[in-house]
């Protein structure tokens, strides 16, 4: 009998998920990611804990990760996009296409002369895993190669010991024959636009979560971008890019509070002196020791009902923020070293397309739906679906895989 | 495990409607029995009556064995007992909505009542309520509220306001939105009229009595004191964990949450298991959760057992313990300590059997056993009392002594991927590591940390998960009360116990890794500022 590859599109948590669950009952899921990694937005997540777990669920990712690295227990492609669809007689018949500047996963031994060579040269190009359980651990960037822009030979081809990195004349196609689709594409964390009043983009020490989240994850710490000190008082705004009507994001995000109390409980551990205060509409419950941790930041941190207004520039990297306080019935004006933005979860920008290529439906919020009509053939999970923290990703993932396996028993 | 001994029938235990739709998800998969432990309603299971059978209402009074052959004693109504084998079980016990009329000293009549009852005699309570009444409904202030009652209040608050006319206020602690489509929700009933008050620093003031029925507020945005007489106040109900939850627990040998919720609050717990392989947890019972999702969690619970019967026509992979039966003095320390309750006694049988099944190799056992009596098979030796020696010869041995040098037990879902990491990363440690992979804090003996310290080395540093983030639920926090102990064991004998290190890292924390063990290699040459240096065991741990 001919293997029924099922292709999962994404090689985030919940697709990775869906594909080791897959493999787990027998059958024969095909990965394809576009980016150079696998692990998606999930495996770069810090730990956020203090001396205590507080489940920030991103071990839940470094666990999935180990699984996938130690068994190899499905195929999957890196820098790989779909340039086809087609469905004919209950198949579906995908085109992919890898490349054309990309390390073969399957010669790469992980041993990063790559990176050195690129690092040597000042570039980015080569990326690096941000999990010891990614594989492959290295991948190109093929916007950030300086070597291509100054039209040479990319420095890593030649140093990597096994041959792995390709550069080709155009990308290397292949044709898979499916019988299922499982979309599995994520979101998109919102940036906020060029002109915006919180001075992200004018202000150096006014940066995303996702930039703290980096930072952490690497460096160990949330430093001023300014001047790489710690920083004494810290603002948290909460819903940027949620629960804003006018940007067309009338939807709450989900993670983001839980992201916030969490990472405010970890910086008031490590450096007890810190100042912190969250600007915020309403807190959400985030997972099962929400009152716990909640009346814990009520203790530690300022809690500020009501986003503020202004954000200006003051001396040595400063910012001053306004805002309307309750307690004092008027507007104050307070100095902060440092003011991180939460920022939200936004659908693909991708929906439109895949929903029109796949026959998927799409909510008002622009996320995707799976189509009632031919639901089982192609199954979307995940936060491609809507918000939803990692748990519920895994979880997502887990109930993907079995309408899945259960419409290629009944085909 | 032997062929004859498996069984893959799934049981649910069940206390509402809910496990009706589980089973139904399950029957796809394998044969069902459902035990319900309270009369509840059949419709669901109407829908999908491929049940192999159906226990209600039930009680059950035993529980043993191991996934595969679970056994199961129950108590029907007539009195008749029953014993049954399964494969596997799945606890879908539903949360309770409980009244906090109470709460706000408030008796309930026509004027006031809770969220649950306004849902069941909604039109009874609207027929003498007018364009000019006043209906207020109350959120949060005494207990926790949640996206799932929220949407009902939401609802609700738009229906009256739209079907009376009447003014309609909520007043409430946050909204929580954070489920599909409430936003827009809230803003269709703002747009409908409906009036949301928002406290954060007071509470409103409520009176009911045979003469009046008022709420008293500030307003804290506006800075203002209202009073509202409504003729109708509604007060949003207190989830609670399910009443059977703490019996079933005991029973199953499960571990439950902090505040009574089932599953117990180990990060690998989630989103559906337990402590135990091979029994599952879903549903509310865990904690409210709207009925989209607690439907996702019926099918990943599908998933989840139909894995592990594809499972059973395996072999056993990876680091198995085994118990030699002629070092066994039958103490039963093993069966006590096994975080997953691998262990059984089995009647008739001389020595506890640990299931390859249900065993998640993380050793706890290895440690706890006084006699030394159970070994891995594939032999780990290297981090035990008799051969750590052996494995950090190459430190011991070590010519150049400008850093200090460290045995470093490491965790293998945690500190073990970081020390990799930040390898990778060309992370520069300031001490010569000799760094060992255990499988478990919990496994790590206080025999072998002393035997390493003893062995002329400078320091012995222990890094596991964070607790509660513990694979294995309490290895973590074993291994750190055993180290204490340790500590102050040397503190006793007169021996500096600034020699051991205990620290918790994750497996993405290169720089934490990195941080811990270089601040400890300070400490061990007493440049940290805060103490001597304990230097060579061999020379008695005086300073350099």
């Amino acid at each position: 009998m001919q293997k029924e590859v099922i292709i999962v599109i994404g090689g985030g948590i919940t697709g990775l998920t869906v594909a080791l669950e897959l493999a787990r009952l027998g059958k024969h899921p095909l990965v394809v990611e576009r980016g150079p990694l696998l692990g998606g937005r999930s495996a770069s997540l810090p730990c956020k804990a203090t001396d205590r777990c507080l489940k920030c669920n991103n071990c839940l990712v470094e666990d999935t990760l180990r699984q996938i690295k130690y068994d190899s227990p499905f195929e999957f492609m890196t820098h790989t996009t779909i340039s086809d669809i087609r469905r004919e007689a209950e198949s579906w018949y995908v085109t992919l296409e890898t490349g054309p500047f990309f390390i073969d996963w399957e010669k790469c031994t992980d041993c990063g002369a790559c990176y050195e060579a690129c690092a040597r040269l000042g570039a980015s190009g080569v990326v690096r895993g941000a999990s010891i359980n990614q594989h492959p651990f290295f991948g190109i960037d093929q916007k950030a190669c300086s070597c291509l822009q100054k039209g040479a030979n990319p420095a890593c081809v030649k140093e990597c010991p096994e041959g792995a990195i390709n550069i080709l004349a155009r990308p290397q196609t292949r044709q898979v024959k499916a019988h299922g689709i499982v979309v599995a594409t994520g979101y998109t964390p919102y940036v906020p636009p060029e002109k915006n009043r919180f001075g992200y983009g004018r202000l150096p020490n006014v940066i995303t979560t996702q930039e703290a989240d980096e930072m952490l994850r690497e460096s160990g710490a949330v430093t001023r971008p300014s001047d790489g000190r710690v920083p004494q008082r810290v603002a948290f705004v909460q819903c940027v890019g949620s629960r804003d009507r006018r940007i067309g994001r009338e939807y709450c995000s989900r993670i983001c509070c839980g992201y916030s109390l969490r990472l405010a409980l970890h910086m008031i551990h490590k450096y007890p002196d810190v100042d912190i205060t969250i600007f915020y509409m309403d807190i959400q419950n985030f997972g099962k020791d929400f009152e716990k941790y909640y009346s814990e930041v009520k203790d530690k941190a300022k809690l500020v009902r009501g986003l503020p207004g202004d954000f200006y520039a003051l001396d040595e990297g400063k910012i001053s923020v306004s805002y309307f306080s309750e307690e004092q019935q008027k507007n104050v004006a307070q100095p902060f070293d440092l003011v991180l933005l939460t920022i939200g979860l936004s659908p693909q920008e991708e929906n439109p397309d895949l929903a029109n290529m796949l026959g998927l439906g799409i909510n008002e919020d622009g996320f995707l739906r799976s189509s009632q009509a031919d639901a089982s053939a192609v199954v979307v999970a995940g936060t491609a679906r809507g918000p939803m923290d990692v748990a519920e990703c895994i979880c997502d993932a887990k109930s993907a895989a079995f309408k899945m396996a259960n419409f290629l028993e009944g085909s | 495990m032997t062929e004859g001994r498996v069984n893959r029938s799934v049981l649910v235990v069940g206390n509402g409607p809910y496990c009706f739709k589980v089973a139904g998800e399950l029957a796809s998969v394998d044969s069902v029995s459902l035990a319900v432990l309270r009369e509840a309603r059949l419709d669901e299971m109407e829908r999908k009556p491929n049940l192999v059978e159906l226990l209600m209402p039930v009680e059950l009074l035993g529980f043993s064995g191991q996934p595969g052959e679970f056994r199961a004693v129950f108590r029907q109504t007539d009195g008749s007992h029953a014993e049954r084998t399964y494969g596997f079980v799945v606890v879908a016990l539903e949360s309770e909505w409980i009244s906090t009329l109470n709460k706000w000293s408030v008796v309930e009549d026509s004027r006031t009542t809770s969220l649950s009852k306004l849902e069941k005699y909604f039109n009874e309570y609207l027929g003498n309520i007018g364009p000019g009444d006043k209906v207020v409904f109350i959120s949060g202030f005494k207990q926790n509220s949640y996206p799932v009652s929220q949407e009902k209040i939401v609802n609700f608050a738009a229906a009256v306001r739209e079907k009376t006319g009447a003014a309609t206020y909520v007043l409430m602690e946050q909204f929580k939105v954070a489920q599909e489509g409430l936003e827009r929700a809230f803003r269709l009933a703002r747009e409908l009229g409906v009036v949301f008050v928002k406290f954060s620093q007071t509470i409103p003031e409520v009176r009911v009595g045979p003469e009046e029925c008022t709420v008293q507020y500030m307003d804290e945005a506006m800075g203002q004191a209202v009073k509202i007489s409504p003729q109708l106040l509604i007060f949003e109900d207190e989830a609670c964990p399910p009443p059977e939850g703490r019996y079933i627990s005991d029973l199953l040998g499960i571990n439950l949450g902090n505040q009574g919720f089932l599953q117990g609050d180990f990060l690998f717990n989630l989103p559906i298991y337990t402590n135990r392989t091979g029994i599952f947890v879903v549903g509310s019972g865990k904690g409210p959760i709207s009925e989209k999702e607690a439907e996702r969690e019926a099918e990943a619970v599908a998933e989840e057992v139909a894995k592990l019967v594809c499972s059973f026509d395996k072999e056993v992979v990876g680091p198995f313990p085994r118990l030699n039966e002629n070092e066994c003095i039958h103490c039963l320390t093993c069966y006590r300590s096994c975080p997953h309750k691998a262990i059984s006694l089995y009647p008739g049988q001389r020595s506890p059997q640990i299931s390859p099944v249900a065993c998640r190799g993380c050793g706890i056992c290895v440690e706890s056993c006084p006699r030394r009596a159970i070994d891995f098979e594939d032999g780990e030796s290297g981090i035990s009392y008799y051969g750590i020696d052996k494995e950090i010869a190459h430190i011991v041995y070590e010519d150049s002594r400008d850093v200090p040098r460290i045995a470093v037990f490491a965790c293998v879902n945690s500190a073990y991927d970081a020390y990799l990491l930040a390898k990778s990363r060309g992370d520069r440690l300031q001490a010569r590591c000799s760094v060992l992979k255990v499988p478990c804090g919990g496994r790590v003996e206080a025999a072998a940390v002393i035997k390493a310290l003893g062995s002329g080395i400078d320091g012995v540093a222990i890094l596991t998960c964070h607790e509660d983030s513990c694979k294995s639920v309490h290895g973590a926090s074993r291994c750190r009360k055993r180290i204490a102990a340790v500590k102050e064991m040397m503190t006793k004998c007169g021996v500096k116990e600034e020699a051991i290190l205990f620290g918790t890292v994750a497996p993405g924390s290169a720089p934490q890794f990195v941080e811990l063990i270089n601040r400890f290699s300070l400490r061990l040459q007493g440049r940290d500022g805060s103490s001597i240096i304990p230097g060579n065991a061999g020379s008695g741990g005086e300073a350099r």
